[in-house]
């Protein structure tokens, strides 16, 4: 067990794209063998691990596997920590816990990718924590990757403005307007929805900031928990004209609380991809390898044709690393470059039957206390 | 042999032609009879599988929806089988002749949904037009048509026109110059609807089933018949049976029946064989399917069943309430302990249901009764049986028949 887990740190440090199938193997049949509820899916398959001979043939958990199952090896929970996801479906299911019991594999993951994908200039800065970091919110998975990020890639004067039940956006905008005048660039950080608060706020006060070249920015979450929604270009639109932050400069995360590592959007700042807010794709760390697959046989799609989003992140060692989303997209032929499209499986038109989306919204309204906001 | 026409598409001016030319028909003599007559004749004709025009409609509409045509068949004959010449006739004599212009707004997911409506209607002397949606233009093109060839003054009494939603003006114009409006289709849709005419809005509901397994309760038959009426029409209307509950059972008889249920399902799959599901659709079945296999696995009262190529799913939930499913032959059966506990079982879609399948005798059947009626349910049948509401359905509640047959003040 041991050797499997310094193999995957191994890996993140050096990634060898040769190495990746034969390591995903011995991943997988380690959790096979080691987690009980994956075990116990395997064999409901009939999946033998060792008749597994090609990642395409590794059954993946579904991301709803977390709200019912304790995923995680009994071998090894030193140390592990609880990240809580909100869950989804909106008042009937519980929320779904991801056990890590390996932290470190995680740190290494969020912090090799941050690096590439955030700070591809080497750079240290001031940040700005629109999430509250884990030491206000310890359950989410957001914000343990905020609070190391903090501390790897922070310098100078670092804050967190916001808490678990609110954000503080004057705060916020006093940060920056000291950053501005004392000419340091700023990494700002937080959901997509706390974004928008800001900018609400800096348009309500008509005012206009011009952060300092190298000022950067990463949102995720996007539609999740907004009262207006901001697409991924007019998050970029305001961005630039609110903070004065270039485009290529606003990098959106895609990552869930299932998953250790996240993807980034790829733009002229941290790739050579130069492509409108609209168009971008996301790009996975060495480490993790993406498909889209079939929802009927969960096989992967032709390259470019539009699947269920299904990972293998060695980064979960710890958990389970085949894991199915229920978002679609399309992936490349490499399976590192990610278009996400949506959300899978909602509401098609339903005629005269009732529709799921609209029962939903229905039991929805019944229940006002139910948890919109995901929490990462 | 028919013709349907190459392009259904309508404009303002195709649709204020045919409000006038209904129009002129209400000025004309009217008989019931012969209007029994030709709806007969239709009918029967349309039942019989080797009728070219019912071929060519249901071709187009198998290729379109991405349907099988077995399974279209069989859809279709149960949804025409109450409409006998008996019936006709029948259900004729309950309504009160007014010359009337109604207006149809048909739904997309279920070829031949609104029939019963319309031939009351037709029967009450009202003259009709039929919007069709773009999605679903084909089945009442070439039922009108038919109509016509069978009677050319009766069949005037319709007129079939094809726009989709966007064009809101034509929408208005049906709005303005109709007496009634009928409109089938989803809540938000319906709600969109405004204007001077009555509006009988059939919105989105749904529909389910409880058995009860008291000896001598025919498991084999009851899954079979069950099967059917989940089968037919791909779980898309109204009239399709989205949950199962069974009662009078204990756990293992209730799961033995969930098998014998599932089994059914995939039998019959090889004669009716599912549709081509879209990437939503799969997408929203492999949700419900994982989340039932992990509850499993976590313990839960849960099994899932599952057919290949998802021809089929069925969730055993022991203690679920009432849950809709995105249709096509997926299904969530449940035990029920006792009436308040079926009572609140439904209570996520109390006045929300169309129809249920009721498989029960004895003093618990009249307990039963009053659970669903309370809960709002419009027709109860037999297993089997539910694609075949009998020509005087009081759809939605029957406000659409007691105005036909002025009841309704």
């Amino acid at each position: 067990m041991q050797p499997t887990y310094d193999r995957v740190m191994d890996f993140i440090a050096a990634p060898d794209p040769d190495r990746f199938e034969a390591l995903a193997l011995e991943v997988f049949r380690y959790q096979a063998a080691e987690v009980p509820p994956y075990r116990e899916l395997c064999r409901r398959l009939e999946v033998n691990p060792s008749s597994v001979h090609r990642i395409d043939d590794i059954p993946p958990v579904s991301t709803l596997a977390y709200k019912y199952s304790r995923l995680v090896s009994d071998l090894r929970n030193q140390g592990e920590k609880i990240f809580f996801t909100s869950g989804t479906t909106i008042g009937r299911d519980q929320r779904g816990t991801h056990v890590v019991p390996c932290p470190e594999v995680y740190r290494a993951s969020a912090l090799a990718h941050l690096r590439s994908m955030l700070f591809p200039d080497g750079r240290r800065m001031r940040i700005l924590a629109m999430h509250p970091t884990a030491d206000r919110m310890p359950e989410s998975s957001l914000s343990q990757m905020i609070s190391w990020c903090l501390e790897e890639f922070g310098r100078d004067r670092c804050e967190c403005v916001a808490d678990r039940a609110s954000i503080d956006v004057a705060a916020a905008q006093a940060f920056l307007v000291d950053a501005q005048n004392e000419r340091a660039p700023v990494c700002l950080l937080g959901t997509t929805a706390s974004l928008g608060a800001l900018f609400a706020h800096i348009q309500a006060r008509h005012t206009r900031l011009a952060m300092p070249p190298a000022s950067r920015i990463m949102d995720t979450g996007g539609a999740k928990g907004q009262a207006t929604v901001l697409d991924a270009a007019a998050v970029c639109a305001r961005a630039h004209e609110l903070l004065g932050v270039a485009p290529e400069c606003v990098i959106n995360e895609y990552g869930m609380t299932e998953l250790c590592s996240q993807l980034y959007d790829a733009t002229a700042f941290n790739s050579d991809d130069d492509v409108a807010p609209g168009e971008r794709v996301k790009i996975a760390p060495p480490w993790m390898r993406a498909a889209a697959v079939d929802p009927v046989s969960l096989k992967p799609v032709p390259a470019n044709e539009v699947g269920l989003l299904r990972f293998f992140d060695l980064a979960n060692v710890g958990s389970v690393s085949a894991i199915l989303t229920e978002d679609f997209g399309i992936v490349n032929a490499r399976g590192d470059c990610v278009r996400v499209l949506g959300r899978a499986g909602l509401a098609e038109p339903r005629g005269c039957a009732l529709a799921i989306a609209e029962f939903e919204a229905a039991e929805h309204r019944r229940i006002p206390d139910a948890e919109h906001r995901r929490i990462q | 042999m028919s013709e349907t026409p190459a392009t259904y598409e309508h404009d303002n001016d195709g649709m204020q032609h045919a409000i006038t030319r209904l129009r002129a028909t209400l000025t004309m003599p009217f008989a019931p009879a012969r209007a029994s007559a030709a709806l007969t004749t239709n009918f029967a004709r349309w039942r019989d599988r080797s009728f070219a025009a019912r071929k060519t409609a249901l071709a187009k509409i198998a290729t379109a929806s991405r349907w099988s045509m077995q399974l279209l068949d069989e859809s279709i004959d149960a949804l025409l089988a109450p409409f006998s010449r008996d019936a006709l006739v029948t259900f004729s004599s309950m309504l009160a002749p007014l010359p009337r212009l109604g207006g149809f707004i048909m739904p997309a997911n279920v070829p031949g949904a609104g029939m019963h409506e319309l031939v009351a209607a037709l029967l009450s002397r009202s003259a009709a037009i039929v919007k069709t949606s773009a999605r679903e233009p084909v089945f009442f093109h070439a039922f009108a048509q038919t109509l016509r060839e069978i009677d050319a003054e009766i069949g005037a009494r319709i007129e079939v026109i094809t726009f989709g939603r966007e064009h809101e003006d034509l929408t208005q114009l049906m709005m303005r110059e109709c007496d009634f409006i009928i409109a089938l289709g989803d809540d938000s849709s319906v709600a969109r609807l405004g204007g001077g005419a009555r509006l009988f809005g059939f919105g989105s509901r749904t529909s389910g089933a409880l058995i009860s397994l008291t000896a001598p309760a025919n498991v084999a038959r009851l899954a079979t018949a069950l099967a059917r009426d989940v089968l037919l029409f791909e779980q898309q209307g109204c009239l399709s049976p989205h949950h199962i509950f069974i009662a009078d059972a204990d756990d293992t008889s209730a799961r033995e029946f969930t098998a014998a249920f599932a089994a059914a399902l995939n039998t019959t799959a090889a004669i009716l064989p599912p549709a081509a599901l879209s990437f939503q659709t799969a997408s929203a079945i492999r949700r419900i399917r994982e989340r039932a296999r992990w509850r499993c696995i976590g313990g839960h009262p849960v099994e899932l069943l599952e057919g290949d190529d998802m021809a089929w799913t069925v969730v055993f939930d022991a203690d679920a309430r009432f849950t809709l499913s995105p249709g096509y032959r997926t299904v969530v059966v449940s035990s029920v302990r006792e009436f308040d506990d079926f009572a609140a079982r439904l209570a996520p879609v109390a006045g929300r249901l169309e129809a249920f399948a009721l498989a029960a005798s004895g003093p618990s059947r009249a307990r039963f009764l009053d659970v669903l009626a309370g809960a709002g349910v419009t027709y109860l049948c037999d297993p089997g049986k539910m694609q075949s509401p009998p020509v005087g359905w009081p759809h939605g509640g029957g406000d659409f028949l007691d105005y036909l047959a002025r009841r309704d003040g």
